[in-house]
């Protein structure tokens, strides 16, 4: 059964540079769960579809296509009733965690106020605070939740920005570039706290990252993004270890164990898109039909879009 | 926090020492000058010239020969038992003048203050709330017509108006609250642009803050988001300019009293100056100096109070 | 030989100029060139005061005083009859020479006393902070008034008693650019590069931090404008026989219920100079600084 269904997103943001097409023609799916993993470089639109979902953008987007959040339709529906899903059906972590927590609020009390409207009473949202924050391992959760932001480390303001996502026990969570600017070391904790998660009761989480051994230490389902267009998606285990779009392998040449074989060219401005293939100038194995613009297909089990496959 | 304290009563201290040696100074820079102004009030005409016979006399008689520094300290000493010196041209105690002045002109001030900062507070924020419509850009061009706009012909043009066409308000005077609509809104109009523009911006900087956007992923109502995160957090910056703008409205209201008649201590100041009984000018000016320091020294606790990430070094 | 014709005159303004980032963003401000446009015609119309101004300023006439607007007088006259325009223009001139030079002045004196404070540290910055810290504590009328009583009214002293009442503001400003500055990469390195301390400070540190000053002063001069004209108003510091938009309107003030134009003529006269300064000022902050822009913000509710 699938939680979340993207079909055909669209996102534009009209600019003085031009039309600006952040995300097209989108499919993809989250089983209940699963863990489901969108990669892509800077710019190939990934936070977007993040934001799309949640309701987020900014208001001169025009958006286009349909997202169904356990068979319903939410991405047409107006803000005021998409807010009562907010929070305890679909919730978000965020990309930095420094600067997604209020440096005036005391941390417990960012907490209780997602309780507070799930309508939790004042003595139990006190103890739930504290449950919330012992779950995610912090040893002193009375000591944080009276503390203020500026006062934790890296580490703790991620877990706490967790905390605050998990708080009202949603059924989705999605969590935007998690291991941002971290070290070898904060991302193994990370990952750790990702997979525990589901003892918590969170069982579909839709990932956003650039960080591909992340994605793969993590994903049950992966997606790819190129230029703000979905070129791959299906089991993360074959997409990572027999990639079919060429942009796939080259992303996975270019991981460190594989010998780091980096890729030539950049990616296409968003807002001068070329009419044919996104890929083709970059493309390792170029096929001739490449003013024709590839389409989705379904090969061997999961999604490509690529004319040779 | 207890050697932060200690550190800034020093400093406050100190400016108020140096500030008062530097009125002193230049108040008392031309005695000779000043003792024939005085005698020309006190006992002749304006237009006539004092005899130096008389000029002499005045001299010595309020002490204009002594050396400065003995002067001063006099007056230092006076201040510090809480006598603030005697007026020659009123020819009253200090203490006395200003017990009368100074509530007339902290009324005005703080009238005029709290007008400022609600509508200032309340238009920033519609301002913000609903950018680039059309009530948005009609007080964005008023603020900034009212902050290009001199105070006193702010008050003029008041008066003009209201008093004299519509005669719905008295032309001047101290009285019930008719009288105090006009000067508050003719001295506070200034502060209350500067504010409304300030938190405008600040509102709009602290929209796109991503801890706003997760307060609203969090599910949070959109009024709680504005109430609890972004408006606390734009307020922040708006505090300075409520210390500095206190400063602004004192001195202010030496012109708006003076068009209201208004019998606070700008009046007084402005006939102490024109006749140069510089007792009381300089009693007077570090009355306001002091209040204007002690508003601005509130502000800074405050802001410790309200911000946990200022650090006490 | 370098030929120093016009034609490498303007291939530098093109290569200098044109291709800045502040000169791509006025281009995109219509707006913005009208107010520099006006400012640049205000700045004449005070320069030319005496040759633009139909009438002597001075000359009364009292079978025609209050007269409304006319052909002859655009402006109507005044309660002596005389020509409100002519004044008015007389006027700017004053005010423009004492507002532009007193900028001019306490801009050298703050900047050169604020980046020293700022860049030496130490106890130099902390004797020369809690002077700042003094004069600030005068809001500028106060102070101004306690030194009407020690200089007598005149150009020079009114411009001597702002520019003591002003000069604590650029320098505090000023001080913090630098303090910001001075620990930034480009300052460190410099440094480790053995360059000397008063070749940072001047080549370096005074240029970064100098457009914020820019800023302030474009809005301090319509301060300083409202300010002479309230000094005026109240009579102290310009003798009665300098045309003064203050002192117009202070000398209309018994005229106004039957001749408004006494005091309306000279207050817009403030306003509109004021406005365009400050619009100026904010323009010129827009354009260094876009990041201060709140109306290119994406994200509004």
């Amino acid at each position: 059964m699938d939680i979340l269904e993207v079909s055909e997103l669209n996102v534009a943001f009209p600019t003085r540079y031009g039309l600006v097409r952040a995300s097209q023609n989108v499919n993809f799916s989250v089983k209940e769960g699963e863990i489901c993993v969108l990669v892509g470089e800077t710019g190939s639109g990934k936070t977007v579809i993040g934001q799309a979902i949640l309701h987020l953008l900014p208001q001169n987007a025009k958006i286009s296509g349909s997202i169904l959040y356990a068979g319903e339709e939410i991405l047409s529906i107006s803000d005021q009733k998409f807010s009562r899903l907010r929070g305890h059906e679909i919730s978000l972590v965020p990309q930095n965690p420094t600067d997604s927590l209020d440096p005036l609020m005391r941390c417990g009390q960012q907490i209780a106020e997602v309780l507070d409207i799930c309508g939790t009473s004042r003595e139990d949202q006190l103890s739930r605070t504290t449950s919330i924050l012992s779950d995610l391992s912090f040893s002193d959760p009375e000591l944080v939740a009276a503390s203020y932001p500026h006062m934790l480390s890296g580490g703790m303001r991620q877990r706490l920005t967790t905390g605050i996502a998990l708080a009202a026990s949603p059924r989705l969570l999605i969590a935007d570039e998690p291991t941002k600017g971290f070290d070898y070391t904060a991302r193994k904790r990370t990952v750790d706290m990702f997979l525990d998660l589901e003892r918590m009761g969170i069982d579909s989480i839709l990932m956003i990252t650039h960080d591909l051994v992340f994605a793969e230490m993590i994903a049950d389902t992966a997606g790819v993004l190129y230029s703000g267009e979905l070129v791959e998606f299906g089991p993360a285990a074959d997409v990572f270890s027999s990639p079919l779009h060429p942009y796939t392998k080259g992303l996975v040449a270019a991981l460190p164990k594989n010998g780091m074989t980096p890729m030539p060219g950049m990616s296409p401005g968003l807002a001068r898109l070329p009419n044919g293939c996104y890929f083709h100038n970059r493309c390792a194995t170029p096929c001739e039909e490449n003013s024709v613009h590839p389409v989705m297909r379904k090969v061997c089990g999961r999604f490509v879009r690529c004319n040779r496959c | 926090m207890h050697h932060y304290l200690i550190k800034r009563i020093i400093y406050l201290i100190f400016t108020l020492v140096i500030a008062s040696m530097f009125v002193f100074v230049v108040v008392n820079a031309t005695p000779g000058e000043s003792a024939e102004v005085l005698a020309r009030h006190l006992y002749i005409g304006l237009e006539e010239i004092a005899p130096p016979e008389l000029i002499a006399e005045v001299s010595e008689r309020y002490d204009l020969n002594k050396p400065i520094l003995q002067l001063y300290l006099e007056w230092i000493g006076g201040i510090l038992r809480g006598d603030l010196g005697y007026s020659i041209l009123f020819n009253k105690p200090v203490n006395r003048l200003l017990m009368l002045h100074l509530p007339p002109t902290i009324f005005l001030t703080v009238v005029a203050m709290v007008f400022a900062t609600t509508t200032g507070l309340v238009l920033g924020i519609f301002s913000a709330l609903h950018q680039n419509r059309i009530l948005d850009h009609i007080i964005r061009v008023g603020t900034i017509f009212s902050v290009s706009m001199p105070g006193f012909w702010v008050a003029v043009m008041l008066i003009l108006v209201f008093s004299m066409w519509f005669g719905l308000t008295p032309i001047s005077g101290y009285g019930g609250p008719p009288y105090i609509i006009l000067p508050a809104i003719a001295l506070g109009l200034h502060t209350m642009a500067s504010i409304t523009r300030i938190m405008r911006t600040s509102m709009l900087e602290t929209m796109n803050k991503p801890f706003v956007m997760f307060a609203k992923a969090k599910g949070l109502p959109k009024r709680r988001v504005i109430v609890s995160h972004v408006c606390k957090n734009a307020l922040l910056p708006v505090l300075t300019i409520i210390g500095t703008s206190f400063g602004t409205l004192l001195a202010g209201s030496v012109v708006i009293e003076t068009i209201f008649s208004w019998p606070g201590i700008g009046a007084m100041l402005m006939k102490a100056i024109s006749a140069r009984d510089f007792v009381l000018i300089e009693s007077t000016i570090m009355m306001v100096v002091f209040m204007f320091l002690i508003v601005n020294f509130v502000i800074d606790l405050l802001y410790h109070v309200i911000d946990p990430r200022i650090i006490y070094d | 030989m370098i030929e120093l014709g016009i034609e490498t005159w303007i291939n530098f303004w093109k290569s200098n100029v044109c291709e800045t980032d502040w000169y791509y963003r006025l281009r995109q401000r219509p707006d913005l060139q009208i107010v520099f446009v006006l400012l640049v015609v205000v700045l004449s119309v005070s320069i030319f005061a005496p040759i633009i101004s139909p009438h002597d300023p001075a000359v009364q006439d009292l079978y025609g005083k209050n007269q409304w607007m006319s052909a002859d007088h655009w402006f109507g006259t005044d309660y002596l009859g005389r020509d409100l325009f002519s004044r008015v223009v007389c006027g700017l001139q004053t005010s423009m020479t004492i507002a532009v030079t007193t900028i001019a002045t306490t801009f050298v004196i703050g900047t050169m006393i604020g980046s020293y404070a700022g860049y030496k540290g130490g106890w130099v910055d902390n004797v020369i902070s809690r002077v700042i810290d003094v004069f600030l504590a005068f809001p500028s009328i106060i102070l101004a008034l306690a030194l009407v009583t020690f200089l007598d009214s005149g150009i020079l002293n009114m411009i001597l008693m702002l520019v003591i009442a002003q000069w604590a503001s650029f320098a505090r400003l000023m001080r913090g650019q630098v303090l910001v500055e001075k620990n930034a990469e480009y300052i460190l390195s410099a440094c480790a590069a053995g360059l000397p301390g008063w070749w940072i400070l001047i080549k370096h540190l005074i240029p970064n931090c100098i457009m914020s000053v820019v800023v302030l002063a474009t809005l301090e001069l319509g301060h300083v404008i409202l300010t002479i004209s309230t000094l005026s108003f109240l009579g102290l510091g310009l003798s009665p026989s300098i045309p003064e938009w203050g002192s117009m309107i202070n000398a209309g003030l018994d005229s106004m219920r039957t001749a408004p134009l006494n005091v309306v003529v000279p207050g817009l006269s403030i306003t509109t100079v004021a406005l365009l300064f400050n619009l100026a000022g904010e323009g010129i902050r827009d354009i260094i600084d876009p990041g201060t822009d709140a109306e290119g913000s994406l994200w509004t509710f």
